[in-house]
């Protein structure tokens, strides 16, 4: 647990915010933290937010404004402290002899696939990223990812890229391999053509370290804690209803 | 700072509460987890329970509710994997919370864990809302709780804790019920049965619908509990619900706990419990009181006159 300062927090897109805090220790693409989001009990529960980078001691966030906590979350100035649980689950494997490989991301799901895409343009990697969004105004990370990947694009209403969701684009699937990140029936789509990949889950967390079995999945090795044994799994492990 | 309960000598009253401390094994990356009195295990029950849907959690005005649903590994696991694990990082006497639908469920694990040197107490779980059967069933009803009671107090050769729930009319009544079964202690309160609603979707947030209520919400229910049982029995008795600092571990030991469990809040901070133990001696002194035994009821006018 550490105290980590807030360097800046400002509007990054629509509804969505970029949060850089310093005093961090290092993490690996696909892990996250818990952030306690005021002292005293206003906020009960610490809030997981995934990396979207981690360089020396700084970190990345990107949020999206849901409710209460990241609401308040937007009030903070630099220079304004935040209690943080570092380094949590297990982020992504990157293998480095594999080298076509895609990154799937839908809203959200696309913020921790910029820490992954740098490291894996670190290792000599260029993988191609697909990126959902709702909407133009929502879509974010393109130019920051169009330095280390290739980056196609698709939104719900067509105002940018191509029009639909991004599990329907093909070409992913021409990759041998892939690091998916996004809301469940994404997943879902994208596990019923292949499971060549890796998928970062989300549920609601009471801990983010493994005590509370409040993220518990049912996997084909048995109950995982999203927390703690993921939020990255091999998409072949995991069970679809 | 040191209790006697149940024949042993606690360096300090603060015991992590069920659920909210797995085995233990997550905490000892965080402190070491000798500091505590005490800690007890997550509910065991005979075979291993996947517990329910998720989400399991929700975050409530001064708390949370959750419906894990006793999710566990199972007795053997626990014994064979876990227990051996903890012992290379905890070497006092811990707590097994036990629970199980019938009675002899609860039995079956009490006979397997008699033999682990330790467990120091077994917790006997009458209380869990998030289960169909079994679990509260037994905490709300004064006969079944004083057959199960008798029952495991005849298969267990250890200390029987048992852990009342606060979804009862009168608290009191069960407690003296499982004080004449033979509980050599008792645990209160568990959690408070509540929902929270997901207005966008118009549904449950928990997908169990009802979860538990924990946290500083209870804690003024968890003292009057605490407060009115102490009265009535004379077995000790870990109090808990909602303590978050050492004030509020104190205002459960001047209600009559010997010592105090803290959950929800280990959830929120992984550091709460060595942090309660840090603050103690300086707040025991700042009252005024030379010792915690000394404290102990210390609320109750009946005290104040023998004072
Ligand atoms: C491993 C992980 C990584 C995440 N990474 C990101 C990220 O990088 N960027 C981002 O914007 N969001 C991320 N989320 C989702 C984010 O945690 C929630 O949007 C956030 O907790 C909402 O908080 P709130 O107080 O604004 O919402 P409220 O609805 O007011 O929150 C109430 C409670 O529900 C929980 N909750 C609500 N929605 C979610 C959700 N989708 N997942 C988990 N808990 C939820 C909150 O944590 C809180 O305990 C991640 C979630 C997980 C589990
Ligand atoms: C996530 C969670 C899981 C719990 N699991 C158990 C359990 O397995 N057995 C049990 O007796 N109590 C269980 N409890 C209840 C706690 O031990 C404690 O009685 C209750 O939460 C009140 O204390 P608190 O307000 O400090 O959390 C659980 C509580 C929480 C929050
Ligand atoms: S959030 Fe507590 S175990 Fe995963």
């Amino acid at each position: 647990m550490s105290r980590l300062v807030v360097q800046s927090n400002q509007w990054f897109a629509d509804k969505v915010y970029q949060m850089v805090l310093s005093g961090a220790k290092p993490h690996e693409p696909g892990q996250f933290v818990m952030v306690e989001i005021s002292k005293g009990i206003d906020f009960f529960l610490r809030r997981p937010f995934s990396i979207a980078d981690s360089k020396n001691d700084r970190l990345t966030l990107l949020y999206k404004v849901i409710g209460r906590g990241t609401s308040y979350m937007t009030t903070l100035i630099p220079g304004d402290t935040l209690d943080v649980l570092e380094q949590l689950g297990n982020g992504f494997r990157i293998d480095p002899n594999r080298q076509d490989v895609c990154l799937i991301g839908g809203g959200s799901g696309v913020f921790p696939l910029l820490g992954l895409a740098r490291r894996l343009h670190e290792r000599g990697i260029r993988p191609t990223a697909f990126l959902g969004f709702d909407t133009k105004q929502s879509a974010c990370l393109i130019s920051e990812l169009s330095r280390v990947c290739q980056v196609a694009i698709t939104t719900m209403d067509g105002t940018l890229g191509e029009m639909g969701n991004v599990c329907l684009y093909q070409a992913m699937y021409q990759h041998s391999y892939y690091y998916a990140v996004g809301p469940m029936a994404m997943l879902k789509a994208i596990a019923q053509k292949t499971t060549n990949g890796q998928m970062s889950l989300e549920e609601r967390m009471g801990c983010g370290f493994g005590a509370c079995m409040g993220c518990t999945i049912m996997t084909k090795k048995g109950p995982a804690q999203i927390c703690k044994d993921g939020p990255v799994f091999s998409a072949g492990d995991l069970i679809w209803e | 700072m040191t209790v006697s309960f149940l024949g042993w000598t606690l360096d300090n009253p603060i015991i992590p509460a069920s659920g909210t401390f797995g085995f233990g094994l997550e905490y000892a990356s965080f402190f070491d987890l000798n500091q505590l009195g005490s800690l007890t295990t997550k509910a065991i029950t005979a075979r291993p329970r996947f517990g329910n849907p998720t989400p399991r959690i929700a975050e409530v005005p001064g708390g949370m509710l959750n419906a894990i649903g006793l999710q566990n590994p199972g007795v053997d696991d626990v014994i064979e994997v876990i227990l051996p694990k903890l012992a290379q990082v905890f070497q006092k006497p811990i707590i097994a919370n036990i629970a199980g639908s019938v009675v002899e469920e609860y039995l079956e694990v009490i006979d397997k864990l008699n033999s682990e040197p330790q467990i120091g107490a077994f917790e006997i779980n009458i209380s869990c809302p998030n289960v169909q059967e079994g679990g509260m069933v037994f905490g709300t009803n004064a006969t079944l709780a004083s057959d199960l009671v008798r029952r495991s107090k005849q298969h267990s050769r250890k200390p029987l804790i048992v852990k009342l729930s606060p979804n009862v009319t009168n608290i009191v009544d069960i407690a003296r019920a499982v004080e004449d079964a033979g509980a050599d202690a008792l645990s209160l309160i568990n959690t408070l049965v509540g929902m929270a609603i997901d207005r966008e979707k118009a549904r449950p947030v928990l997908a169990n619908k009802f979860g538990g209520l924990s946290g500083p919400a209870i804690k003024p229910v968890a003292l009057r509990m605490v407060f009115q049982v102490f009265e009535q029995v004379s077995i000790p008795i870990i109090g808990m619900g909602g303590v978050m600092t050492a004030e509020d571990a104190i205002d459960f030991i001047l209600a009559g706990a010997t010592a105090v469990g803290v959950g929800s809040a280990n959830l929120r901070d992984p550091f709460a419990c060595p942090k309660i133990i840090e603050a103690l001696p300086g707040l025991i002194q700042h009252l005024g009181w030379s010792n915690i035994k000394s404290m102990i009821g210390g609320a109750h006018e009946k005290r104040h006159h023998r004072l």
